[in-house]
């Protein structure tokens, strides 16, 4: 006999039970002090609202083998818009029992119920005896239900009750103005949703993808080869949608469906549209090859779904004689098959941003979202013989180094930095750098950056933190860069 | 004019456009099978320049010349490259120690950040395997790796999978060591680079390389003294640096205060 308890206001109460405890009275919102009372050896568990969650989302996953629509109610209701999808199961009845034999195998009991809208459905599942209405059978369906299926607030369902009005049949009949008086304009709105009056939608967790392909087994398949296969007809399929409406896909997720409900999904993006089914393959092998716990087929996958997710219009690229195109093309594949292995934010390019400050000035970031990013760097363009000004990697955040220097405000002539001590036999600068005051707080101090020459010919960027004399008494030195 | 002679004579028209300024016409024609630097001695050691599609070594002469190393890479790739992009796989930990790419730097090197890719692996053995993927790819000009330390994934059969796709594609690899100890490399050559310092009258000039071919070529324990000019890309002798003017900003130093410790 095992009940799950809750904290609420300012004591321990029930929040759900098992069948041999309802049973014996204990019901949801009884206390557990009482509960305790009456039976002694009740097993208690405190309840786990975040497990509970995650344990309905994975069930929502598995449902998606049944349509990609799949919207999540309170803590244990699952709505699907089976539009379409009976068929597979050979009409509505044997998708209920497909889902009745999985739900039961994890070790569920299901109440369920397929209505032309999702009130009806979820009325009759919780409230009614569940299974088929057909189309205009709602009122007929719903008519023994009790009015709590309604979701009214307590202090309008008990007033419903004190009336007579127990079931939804009580309600349907009478006269509807003064109902809608008493009660408010939304009850009736409720119950003409419940008896299909007016259309519902249901709000899925994800958005309906794009385009969708599907295969379906009827022997689960788990060899590699089987998979392979699977996958490049389904890759064929989307193409030939995406070609259909001249986009392609630009971030695509990839369903197994196992025999025994556990459902694995695997998400790409890509940097351009793409619909070619071999670089999309070859993009899911990287992603599988770097998964960290890899696709297990357990006893066979029976259905899987390819479905892209994000698309844009594709622009056709005509095979030319320019061999550049080609090589970009190559070349945006590449960066997409790196950044499915080793992720987007591994695969990077150098995008310049408009700033003084020399931190700001360039930044890495995920070359796949580099789009409308300027990439463009002429400022610094080597000019003749003259010596580059910026070094060839920045060190962030800048390291402290000890500095000797002549004068407070001249060059340096010697410094360390990671122990070891440096002569400075060369060095150009100062060039003053003043902080972009309208992003520094106040008072951050002008940088004198020079650039400094060892006696073995490395260079270095260092710079002084602050004028002398006017902005700091004693300045601090770092460095910022290492040129080659 | 035929029907047939516009298209080619387009072609023919954009090939002329595409020459570059070094007289290269990649990525249009398949670059030659050597690169050469520039440098007549080294070009001669060579035989004739860097081999294409080719795996090169390079590691820093001592201690601190890792960022001289790393010039030296890239001014090799980018000879090697021709026109082409160049990817950049870096690990992780590297950044640490020698800080990131610099987009201004790299363009005043000579490298258009606009041509390059770079790959952050966590580890070596993803490091290996990036660069694997990226000499694959005929798009690209070279590959220029830097795995951190001397990583047990690094080994002569991971290096020599990275000859075999450099071959097999014509990208060039050019594979760059900090430190640890010394490992059999299946390169075609393998250099030790130093910094070098500028012949220049005032500040730094530019980029100078002391380098020394240990393998491949005719190597001997030569020493090239090389100047990289970032403006026409290529390495020429040292000593070409003219003199140039500081770009001192603040006024004339007026008080003198001999030797005080700052900062």
């Amino acid at each position: 006999m095992h009940v799950i308890v809750a904290r609420q206001g300012g004591g321990v109460v029930l929040v759900a039970s098992d069948e041999q405890a309802s049973a014996l009275g204990l019901v949801p919102g009884m206390s557990l002090v009482t509960a305790r009372a009456l039976h002694p050896a009740l097993s208690v568990h405190e309840a786990a609202p975040d497990a509970d969650r995650a344990l309905l989302d994975s069930l929502a996953d598995a449902a998606e083998r049944y349509t990609p629509l799949v919207g999540v109610y309170g803590a244990d209701t699952l709505l699907l818009d089976v539009t379409g999808a009976a068929h597979l199961y050979g009409g509505e009845e044997g998708l209920l029992a497909d889902a009745r034999t999985r739900i039961q195998a994890r070790g569920f009991h299901l109440r369920a119920a397929i209505a032309g809208n999702p009130v009806t459905a979820r009325a009759v599942a919780l409230y009614g005896a569940g299974g088929i209405i057909a189309p205009g059978a709602e009122a007929d369906a719903v008519n023994d239900i009790a009015v709590a299926a309604l979701g009214l607030d307590p202090a309008r369902r008990a007033s419903l009750e004190r009336l007579g009005l127990k079931r939804i049949g009580d309600c349907i009949n009478r006269p509807r103005a003064p109902l809608a008086e008493r009660f408010g304009k939304d009850f009736i709105d409720k119950l003409d949703a419940l008896i299909g009056r007016v259309e519902t939608p249901i709000s899925p967790r994800r958005a309906w993808p794009a385009c969708v392909a599907e295969r379906r087994f009827a022997e689960p398949i788990g060899h590699e080869e089987d998979i392979r296969r699977s996958l490049l007809t389904l890759a064929a399929d989307l193409k030939r949608i995406l070609e259909k409406c001249g986009q392609g896909a630009r971030a695509l997720e990839l369903a197994f469906f196992r025999a025994d409900g556990a459902t694995r999904m695997i998400r790409i993006e890509t940097g351009h549209p793409l619909r070619d089914p071999q670089t999309l393959l070859r993009l899911f092998r990287e992603k599988l090859d770097g998964l960290s716990d890899p696709l297990d087929p357990g006893f066979g996958f029976d259905a899987i779904r390819l479905s892209a997710r994000h698309v844009e219009d594709f622009t056709e690229t005509l095979t030319s004689l320019d061999a550049q195109e080609d090589f970009e093309a190559e070349l945006v594949a590449l960066v997409d098959r790196l950044a499915a292995c080793f992720g987007a934010r591994s695969v990077q390019r150098l995008a310049a941003l408009n700033s003084h400050s020399p931190e700001r000035a360039s930044r890495l970031i995920p070359a796949q979202s580099v789009g409308a990013l300027a990439l463009d760097f002429s400022a610094f363009a080597p000019m003749e013989d003259d010596a580059p000004v910026r070094p060839i990697r920045l060190i962030e955040p800048p390291e402290r180094v000890e500095v000797l220097a002549e004068v407070p405000d001249g060059p340096p002539i010697r410094f360390r930095w990671r122990r070891v001590l440096h002569a400075v036999i060369r060095t150009d600068g100062p060039e003053r750098i003043a902080p972009e005051w309208w992003r520094m707080p106040e008072g951050t101090p002008t940088r004198d950056y020079y650039r400094v020459e060892d006696e073995d010919g490395r260079r270095f960027w260092l710079y002084r933190d602050g004028l002398y004399d006017r902005e700091t008494g004693t300045p601090r030195w770092f460095l910022h860069g290492l040129f080659a | 004019m035929t029907g047939r002679g516009a298209p080619a004579l387009a072609a023919l028209r954009s090939a002329i456009e595409r020459i570059g300024k070094d007289g290269s016409t990649a990525p249009l024609a398949p670059p030659s099978a050597r690169a050469a630097l520039g440098l007549d001695e080294a070009d001669k050691a060579l035989g004739g320049g860097l081999k294409r599609g080719a795996f090169h070594a390079l590691r820093p002469q001592r201690p601190g010349e890792e960022p001289a190393a790393t010039g030296f890479a890239l001014a090799c790739a980018l000879r090697l490259a021709a026109e082409r992009p160049l990817l950049w796989v870096r690990q992780a930990m590297a950044e640490r120690e020698y800080g990131l790419p610099y987009g201004p730097g790299l363009m005043g090197f000579g490298l258009d950040p606009a041509r390059l890719v770079c790959v952050e692996a966590a580890d070596a053995r993803a490091a290996l395997k990036a660069a694997e993927e990226g000499l694959r790819c005929k798009a690209l000009g070279a590959v220029l790796i830097e795995p951190w330390g001397a990583p047990k994934a690094v080994d002569l059969v991971a290096l020599r999978r990275l000859v075999l796709a450099a071959e097999a594609s014509g990208v060039s690899a050019l594979f760059l060591r900090s430190g640890g100890p010394e490992i059999a490399d299946p390169g075609a050559t393998r250099w030790a680079v130093g910094a070098h310092r500028s012949e220049s009258a005032f500040g730094p000039g530019l980029p100078a390389f002391r380098v020394t071919l240990e393998r491949g070529g005719h190597a001997g324990q030569v020493e090239f003294v090389m100047e990289w000019s970032c403006e026409q890309r290529v390495f020429r002798r040292a000593a070409h640096s003219g003199a140039r003017v500081p770009l001192s900003t603040d006024g004339p130093v007026e008080t003198i205060t001999p030797f005080r410790r700052v900062g």
